[in-house]
This record gives structure tokens, C-alpha cells and sequence, in this order.
């Protein structure tokens, strides 16, 4: 049987242009994307920052506290010469500002106490004898050496913000990453006439999970570089990051905590986020 | 709910058992170097001992009990293997001054120094290590007590008088059969509160124990630690 072909004359004159100029232009080779079949639409939808945003707070658990059992390898550069810890424990978060996370070592006991109380956080380190304490709020302003983190640096890195609450203070725009098929959400505040980037966020283009968000210290270096590399999807309450890395190339130090037994938003009594410093120990005031 | 009930009516039944509240102090300092001769005699003819454990962990600003089980092991002199079996299945291997900590849910091994250091060496007080060698570092006093069942006891009350101990432990508590005059029980309290306890059962002494049971092989895709 003969198949008889047949093109709109449109078509014919646009592929008769088409064979003309590629005549006159150098013999090129043109590749086919490479992607998946299946997981991702070939070219993203054209999206509104606001809707951006929108869809970004929706997939992303919006918890106001949680407690959960946490794994933690800590590596500083500077301080142990890249040699890394491991410890377990356990951490609570209420949001804006406390937080309780310890950490012990088999046969080793408690390896650190972290609390914040809204208004001052003390880091005990019971082996050392030690009690940092300084300002919930107040911003990492300069190295010390005698901590490497700070709590603050810790409620960052588990997405608590709210983008749309951001956004609404920072000057905001987004572009979009095919090679890490993510949009790029950019935060900038301006400071004297100068605008400084604050937050770089990246959210995956299909389900809008954050998988991966910096921010930078005025300097323009990046403070911190959180990836999450794993979710729990908790259904209609969002994506929570099973596993993440926080690293600290201003502070030369690397974080990897993983949870597990996760309870969403408990209520904590108050001894949970308060602490008494115990008898001799050395006191530093970090402010 | 069920969980955290009976974790509560364990802990307290384990509490009651063990504690009557009847504990006399062995005041007079032979008495107390009596009783350390005679452990340290047994301690010495003890070979192997094999135990179940239940590991039971009070911590302070959560108000929370964790529960935890599974198998001790111990070789004479130096060899030590305590293996959890739940919740997290992990075991901690010690051969002399070596030990690992092997955590097979996460495909890491800590490799760590065994030693008076650790700070956590009364774990194997009355077996690997004599009463005796903690003189130095504690206040020492011994009660006797009487368990529900009848048993006999014998109460050693660890108290840290090295300053850097003090920074990290109030008292620990080794708790031994007056009779056979081997472990039963170890409960520390450390500064911040914290209460571990560690209790034996099933125990089973000088049976044929093979060193394979100590012999370990990290595997090639395990995250290695290395502490000392």
C-alpha cells in the first residue's frame, strides 16, 4: 500500500528556510537532551515569584517545633586538623529561637549540650569543663576560638524560615538551573545603596522541595552551605530533610546530622529549653 | 503509649529489685579492703562471662527512658564485646587498648583507645579491671543490701575526686552478687543529670568462649573514624 505524504504548504516553505540557511552556515550536530523520560517535564513552567514562592512554603514543612533523635559527624578544619566526631543524641527546636541538642559518644558520655532559651544560648561541654554563652539572635560576627557554631547556625539549617515572610523583607528574584534542575530563589538586602546577597535557596522543579540553601556574611562569603540530601515525606505537612550537611567554608568546618524518630510540633516543658550551669565550670561570654 | 508504660513499670520494678533502701555502709576500712581482696581473687579466676544486658537510660531535660538490649561478652584478660540488639543494632568490640565502635545502621566504625582515660572504664569493674584500680581516682564506700529475692549484695559507691572526672561524673554505682561475688549491675550518673544503667542477666561464667567472637573485619564500604 502507498502512503501518500502530505504538509501544509506552511511547513514545506519553513523546512525549505531552514535547509537554505543551514546551508550557509557550518555542518553542526545537533544533540538530543539528555533526561529523564519519566521524572521531570522537559522545560519548566514558565512560573510567577510569588507562585514560586507559594508553592516552595507549601512543600516545605511548615513545623513550628519538632524533636527527634539525631546522628552527627562533625569535622573542623581549623581546630582538629579535619578529624571528624561522631556522636548521637537528641534535639528539639521551637521556633523562632530554641533549641536543645546533645550529643553523646558510646563509652564517652555527653560529648556537648546546646540550649537556647530565646534570649541567650550556652554551649556545656562537659569534658572540657567549658560554658560558652552569648545572644540567641545576635548574627555570627567574627571567629572565635573557641566555637565553631553557633545555635543560631544550627535552627537555620532546618528550613523553619518562611520564604513568602522573606521575601516580604528582602529584595527577591529567582532564576532557573537546568543543570540542577532547581530554581534559585535570591535574597538580597541593601545596605548604605549597596545590595549584598543574604540567602541563595534552590528548589527542586517538580516537587519544590529545598534541597539546598546559602547564606552570606557581608563580605560577600558564603557562611553557610546547607544541602539537604535526604527527605522524609510527611504527606500533607510537606518534605522534612532526613539528612544534611551544613558546611562552613568561612569557619572551615563540615556537619553532617541525620534524624530519625521524628515528632512533629510536641510540647516541650520548660526544662527542656533552660539550663543552670553547673559548679565549677569555666564561663566565656561570647559577646 | 504501651512502649513508654512499660519502659516506666520496667524501670521501676528494676529500681525495687534492686534497691530496697536497707543498704548498710561497711564503715571500717579492713571491711571494705576484705570484701576488694576477695573480688579480686574471683576476678581472677574468672575467664570468660557471658551475660544478656539491658542498658536503660534516663535522660535528664527530655524526661525521657531509653531502653536497650542485648548481649556482653568478656575474655580474659582484655578482650570486651557489648552487642545491641535493639533499638539500634550496633555493638562496641574493645581488645585491649583498641576498641571500635561498630554502627551498622549507618556503615560507620569508631575505632578509640580503651584506657583509664576513656573515662569509662568502670564498665568492666570486677572483670577487666580490679575494684581496686579506682582508688586513685574515687572516694570509695561499700554498702551491703538484700535484694527482693533474698539475694545478698554488695553496694561500691564511686565518687571522682580527680578534678577533671568531677566535670563529668557525680557518683557511678557497681553492683555485685555477694555471694558469687561477680557483677550485676553498673549505674552512672554523669554532671548533666544523665543516669545510665546497665544490669546483667542470664549470666554464664567460665564456659568455652572462642576469640572469633572478638574478631571484627571492617567492611570496605564502612565510614571509618579513627579517635586515638
Amino acid at each position: 500500500m502507498n502512503t501518500k505524504l502530505c504538509l501544509p504548504a506552511s511547513v514545506i516553505a519553513c523546512a525549505c528556510a531552514v535547509f537554505i540557511l543551514a546551508g550557509c552556515a557550518p555542518q553542526q550536530t545537533m544533540r538530543i537532551a539528555d533526561v529523564s523520560p519519566h521524572k521531570y517535564p522537559l522545560v519548566p513552567q514558565t512560573i510567577e515569584l510569588d507562585e514560586l514562592i507559594a508553592k516552595v512554603d507549601a512543600a516545605n514543612s511548615q513545623i513550628n517545633a519538632f524533636k527527634a533523635n539525631i546522628h552527627l559527624n562533625f569535622t573542623d578544619n581549623v581546630h582538629a586538623q579535619g578529624k571528624t566526631v561522631s556522636c548521637g543524641g537528641k534535639i528539639a527546636i521551637e521556633k523562632p529561637h530554641k533549641l536543645r541538642m546533645y550529643c553523646s559518644q558510646v563509652l564517652g558520655g555527653k560529648l556537648f549540650d546546646i540550649i537556647s532559651n530565646g534570649e541567650r544560648f550556652y554551649v556545656y561541654s562537659p569534658k572540657e569543663g567549658r560554658v560558652l554563652t552569648g545572644s540567641s539572635t545576635r548574627p555570627f560576627d567574627e571567629p572565635q576560638p573557641v566555637v565553631r557554631l553557633r545555635p543560631n547556625d544550627v535552627m537555620n539549617a532546618f528550613l523553619l524560615f518562611n520564604l513568602k515572610e522573606l521575601t516580604d523583607t528582602y529584595i527577591s528574584f529567582y532564576e532557573y538551573d537546568p543543570d540542577s534542575r532547581a530554581y534559585i530563589i535570591y535574597l538580597l538586602e541593601n545596605q548604605d545603596g549597596t545590595y549584598f546577597v543574604y540567602k541563595k535557596i534552590w528548589a527542586n522543579d517538580l516537587t519544590f522541595e529545598i534541597t539546598r540553601h546559602q547564606t552570606f556574611i557581608e563580605q560577600g562569603l558564603v557562611n553557610l552551605d546547607v544541602h539537604i540530601l535526604d527527605f522524609y515525606d510527611l504527606g500533607d505537612k510537606g518534605y522534612f530533610p532526613k539528612r544534611i550537611e551544613i558546611i562552613s567554608p568561612y569557619r572551615q568546618l563540615n556537619l553532617i546530622m541525620e534524624f530519625s524518630s521524628i515528632e512533629m510540633n510536641p510540647s516541650f516543658n520548660e526544662q527542656v529549653f533552660s539550663f543552670t550551669v553547673p559548679e565549677n565550670v569555666e564561663i566565656i561570654e561570647m559577646d | 503509649m504501651f512502649c513508654a508504660l512499660f519502659v516506666c513499670t520496667f524501670t521501676a520494678s528494676v529500681s525495687a529489685q534492686l534497691y530496697q533502701q536497707t543498704a548498710e555502709p561497711v564503715e571500717d576500712e579492713q571491711g571494705i579492703n576484705a570484701i576488694l581482696a576477695r573480688l579480686e581473687v574471683k576476678r581472677q579466676s574468672i575467664s570468660n562471662f557471658e551475660a544478656s544486658f539491658e542498658q536503660i537510660k534516663v535522660i535528664m531535660p527530655f524526661e525521657e527512658t531509653e531502653l536497650a538490649k542485648g548481649g556482653f561478652w568478656f575474655k580474659a584478660p582484655d578482650k570486651v564485646l557489648w552487642e545491641f540488639y535493639e533499638p539500634e543494632k550496633s555493638k562496641v568490640l574493645v581488645k585491649g587498648e583498641r576498641g571500635y565502635v561498630i554502627m551498622n545502621d549507618i556503615k560507620q566504625v569508631q575505632i578509640f583507645t580503651f584506657d583509664k582515660h576513656n573515662r569509662f572504664d568502670f564498665l568492666l569493674a570486677g572483670l577487666g579491671t580490679p575494684l581496686q584500680s579506682f582508688v586513685e581516682d574515687f572516694d570509695i564506700r561499700c554498702f551491703t543490701d538484700t535484694r527482693d529475692d533474698g539475694l545478698a549484695l554488695y553496694i561500691f559507691v564511686l565518687t571522682p575526686k580527680d578534678e577533671e572526672l568531677m566535670g563529668i561524673i557525680q557518683k557511678c554505682e557497681i553492683t555485685i552478687d555477694a555471694d558469687q561475688l561477680i557483677p550485676l549491675s553498673t549505674k552512672v550518673i554523669e554532671m548533666s543529670g544523665d543516669v545510665t544503667r546497665l544490669l546483667f542477666s542470664d549470666i554464664r561464667i567460665n564456659q568455652q568462649l572462642d576469640d572469633e567472637k572478638f574478631t571484627y573485619v571492617i567492611p570496605v564500604d564502612y565510614e571509618v573514624i579513627d579517635y586515638r
